[in-house]
């Protein structure tokens, strides 16, 4: 499994010393000048201002490495390869566009990515972040409407990202087009290869006919309407992406029921078994009131003890959560009980005990009723049949006892 | 199993759910009981002797939520012996019971499959910890497998046998009889007529070893 290094550029630059601020900023060394100018280069795209300036602001080449190195760790997007498959990703698609992959597309009409602004353009961008589009194609020559061209991706919800690109009137580089908060004439209007005035509806319904009865206009037009199923805007799509090990972070590793002893020196923990502890458990009724009964037998030296000082006295602890669920077999009906159960005996006392006893229909739960079906006492449970799942938790280590029974309350 | 319980008072103090600002003390009564297990106490021959075994799989015992929890409740081994490669035992191994939550979905979150990757590696190394530290074996499955000359299969050879260790502490025995494994669920508890998986049982002439995980780690509470 590769370690992560998850040490972002920002904290890097908190290492540099404040008086390096003041500096003038320093050359990286001739040796790697072209090295280091190329990281800069090629991935600007992917590095903000911060982080530029954090890796200017470096002083040797062992900084500067280690610097991309963590740029690139915190971005690969499978930790568990020996591949950064982010970086070998960017560079294919790098390499694709300055071999120009996109040329022999006969969709596109021999687009050049070098035609287009190279890796500064509209286009480059996109297919940086994105790759080879799904659904491509172009509107050239269109009389009145401007050349367009659209590239359509796919996620694996079936969401769609409508890429489109345009003309402006004077300009031969296809630009992005991002007017997606303008109303539908408006964004005609930045489409006609003439100057259009909105006052003029017959001009903006030529150029809407001529849209939608070219080829591939139901394409186009789906474009220009939307850019995306989810309603989101080019700008956003395009933006950085964040690291995928800060993904990670701000998604949030959730795990819950790890056992946690903060202090094991006032513990006494049992080493008989490691993530349970056996139970004699009866569930049954009172000879005379028909009444639940219920108890466990536990043993001491299975428990785990927490040493509490209490009343100026020495004592060992051990919080159960119990948790009995009835569910009628006859109409499904469900009947919780749930508690929270204190057990304490004196430390000195404790080695003498054998075994204890928790016996939950003698305690009522006395906090707030949440569930429906939800009983202080186990005498609430109606007569009937059921099936019992009990549990019975050590709240220090998490060790737990379970069991699925049958029980009859008798009328 | 006898329970012996000296002569002593244990206070049972209760505590409501905001835990440790109400006690009421209830005094247990005194036992002097010498209570046997409900099951009758088994025969169990020897264990399997697997040191020096090859190890040949591990996988673990885990039940998928439908809002993409998972609960992590155990983990099985199969063991071959170098010796006899037609020999295998699989062990089943329990930990403390715990759930990897879903990623928080932010509206913004480009590679968002990636948090998978991350979120794995992360249980794989709690994973581990529990497996090392954190669990008990609860289950022997012992087989011996040979060719069938007949179609070629792999079969049985002779009858599997089991030893399981129940719940109260009982341990079972059989050949030839197999181990029941059942998924169990509950009600949840804010949703009753939603049964969802929270465990498995294993059983074996009448003794029981239930896993379960808390529902209270990955159903979020709701008021009545």
């Amino acid at each position: 499994m590769r370690k992560l290094i998850l040490m972002s550029a920002v904290a890097l630059s908190l290492l540099i010393p404040e008086s390096a601020f003041s500096q003038v900023r320093v050359s990286p060394s001739s040796t790697n000048q072209e090295h280091y100018k190329n990281f800069l280069t090629r991935y600007k795209r992917l590095i903000d201002d911060k982080t530029r300036n954090s890796f200017q602001l470096l002083k040797t080449d062992k900084e500067r490495e280690l610097f991309i190195d963590i740029f690139w760790k915190e971005r690969d997007t499978d930790p568990f390869t020996e591949f950064n498959e982010f970086k070998d990703q960017y560079d294919r698609r790098l390499n694709d566009i300055e071999k120009e992959s996109l040329a022999s597309s006969q969709d596109l009409g021999q687009f050049l990515f070098k035609m287009h602004g190279g890796l500064d353009g509209d286009p480059a961008w996109v297919y940086l972040l994105f790759g080879q589009p799904f659904i491509k194609a172009t509107l050239l020559d269109e009389g009145v409407i401007t050349d367009l061209m659209v590239w359509v991706y796919a996620d694996a919800q079936g969401g769609a990202y409508r890429f489109l690109f345009y003309k402006e009137r004077g300009f031969n580089q296809f630009k992005l087009f991002t007017f997606y908060g303008d109303d539908f004439p408006s964004k005609l209007q930045r489409i006609s290869r003439n100057h259009l005035n909105l006052a003029d509806e017959s001009g903006v319904n030529r150029v809407y006919q001529a849209l939608i009865s070219s080829r591939n206009g139901g394409l186009f037009l789906d474009a220009l309407s939307q850019f995306s199923t989810y309603n989101t805007y080019p700008e956003k799509e395009l933006q950085a992406p964040l690291p995928a090990a800060i993904v990670a972070r701000k998604a949030g590793v959730r795990i819950v029921g790890l056992p946690y002893i903060p202090d094991p020196e006032n513990y006494i923990l049992s080493d008989r078994y490691r993530s349970m502890f056996t139970a004699f458990f009866r569930i049954d009724s009172h000879i005379t009131t028909r009444k639940p009964i219920s108890y466990f037998i536990l043993r001491s030296n299975e428990t785990d003890w927490r040493i509490v000082f209490e009343d100026h006295e020495k004592k060992a602890e051990a919080i159960f959560k119990v948790r009995y669920i009835f569910v009628s077999r006859d109409d499904r009906s469900v009947y919780i009980y749930e508690n929270y159960i204190r057990c304490s005996v004196g430390y000195d006392n404790l080695a003498n005990i054998k075994a204890f006893t928790v016996i939950p229909s003698q305690i009522a739960w006395d906090g707030e009723l949440k569930f429906k079906g939800q009983m202080r006492n186990l005498s609430e449970l109606p007569v009937g049949k059921y099936r019992v799942d009990v549990y019975i938790r050590n709240l220090f280590s998490q060790k737990y006892f379970s069991d699925v029974v049958d029980y009859i309350r008798p009328f | 199993m006898r329970f012996l319980v000296g002569n002593y008072r244990l206070k049972i103090k209760l505590f409501g759910k905001n835990m440790f600002n109400k006690a009421i003390v209830l005094i247990l009564l005194i036992f002097s009981l010498n209570a046997s297990t409900a099951t009758a106490q088994q025969t169990c021959p020897g264990l399997p002797v697997i040191s020096g075994w090859k190890q040949v799989s591990i996988a673990t015992i885990d039940k998928s939520h439908e809002n993409g929890t998972i609960a992590y409740l155990g983990y099985e081994t199969e063991y071959q012996n170098p010796n006899n490669t037609n020999e295998y035992v699989i062990v089943a191994a329990r930990f403390v019971a715990i759930a990897s939550l879903s990623p928080i979905v932010l509206n913004y979150m480009p590679y968002i499959e990636v948090v998978g990757n991350y979120i794995e590696a992360e249980v794989n190394k709690e994973l581990s910890g529990l497996i090392n530290k954190h669990s008990d074996i609860f289950l022997y499955i012992y087989r011996k497998i040979r060719l069938d000359d007949q179609n070629g299969q792999l079969t049985l050879d002779g009858p599997a046998q089991y030893w399981l260790l129940g719940s109260d502490g009982d341990c079972a025995y059989a050949s030839g009889t197999k181990v029941s494994i059942k998924d169990i669920t509950e009600p949840n508890k804010n949703n009753q007529e939603q049964f969802i998986i929270v465990g498995k049982m294993y059983s074996l002439n009448g003794v029981r070893q239930v896993l379960r995980i808390d529902q209270d780690y990955f159903i979020p509470e709701k008021r009545k």
